[in-house]
């Protein structure tokens, strides 16, 4: 990553510089919309949410302190809109947000995965909120438990506990496809 | 086990991230985001300004420090309150109530031959 620091960057848009804010965002952009898309699972939707989100970096960008990384503070903002999204108006299923990229050796292992592959996708949609986010933090954006418990303003216990329970869920319903 | 090992194989591959889809929406979303004016950004004056100054004076304190000082300083006051240090002064026999022998003695030597305080 070239170019000045997040915080850095960051204490200029709190002076209100536009040049920061948007190599800020340019930075950030496509990780923030990829973990969107995950947790909403609607690309127009996490679209809006991103736009959002980045809208709030700018507005609250004053009252930024830089005792937290920019990213976790950014993918709090995020998780927090996606889970009140998801509220409002229940989501669509996950596959819906990309095909995920299935490196099996032959045809009828790669059908057999892909099939496992969307019911561990389904399943995942019918997860929690939070339980879902708690996955998609830790497996799609590498997260560790502590930065996830920040991202979701819990516990690192908290967060192990969301895993345990979704994996419990997904697990079954692998075991349940056979 | 072999359930385990498929799970998390299964969710690395159904959450890895889908670049060309990504880029295209990223730069959608930047599109839309430039060329929309930027709202005003929320600061109340002197609340926004100190600790920013402190910042860049680095004279921000380091509130860990701090709170251990104000904790240290709160018992001590506590400890002086409940008069523990007399009662373990007392306890050790450390403690002597002053009195006009010890004024004497602490003054004045007694005299060698006789043996008399002036």
């Amino acid at each position: 990553m070239g170019g000045p620091a997040d915080h850095e960057l960051m204490a200029r848009v709190a002076r209100g510089d536009g040049e920061a804010f948007r190599l800020l965002s340019r930075r950030h952009m496509r990780a923030a919309l990829s973990l969107a898309r995950r947790i909403e699972g609607n690309d127009a939707v996490a679209e809006e949410i991103v736009q959002e989100a980045f809208l709030r970096v700018w507005i609250h960008a004053p009252r930024w302190r830089p005792e937290a990384a920019f990213r976790t503070w950014l993918y709090r903002i995020i998780v927090n809109l996606c889970l009140n999204e998801r509220r409002r108006a229940p989501a669509l299923p996950l596959a819906a947000a990309g095909d995920p990229a299935d490196p099996a050796p032959g045809p009828d292992a790669e059908l057999a995965a892909q099939e496992r592959d969307r019911v561990v996708a389904a399943a995942i949609d019918a997860l929690p909120p939070r339980q879902r986010a708690a996955i998609v933090l830790t497996y799609h954006d590498g997260l560790s438990n502590a930065e996830a418990a920040d991202v979701l303003d819990t516990s690192v216990s908290g967060v192990e506990t969301l895993l345990v329970r979704a994996k419990r869920t997904l697990r079954a319903a692998l075991a349940a496809y056979g | 086990m072999d359930i385990d090992r498929e799970l998390e194989a299964a969710l690395r591959r159904v959450t890895e991230p889908t670049p060309a889809a990504e880029e295209a929406a990223a730069a959608r979303v930047l599109t839309r985001l430039e060329s929309t004016a930027l709202p005003p950004q929320k600061r109340s004056r002197f609340a926004a300004w100190w600790p920013t100054a402190l910042i860049d004076m680095d004279f921000m304190p380091a509130w860990p420090r701090v709170t251990a000082l104000a904790c240290g300083t709160a018992l001590g006051v506590l400890v002086g309150l409940s008069s523990l240090g007399t009662r373990i002064a007392t306890d050790l026999d450390l403690w002597h109530r002053a009195s006009a022998d010890d004024a004497g003695a602490s003054i004045f030597d007694s005299d060698p031959v006789t043996g008399l305080r002036p």
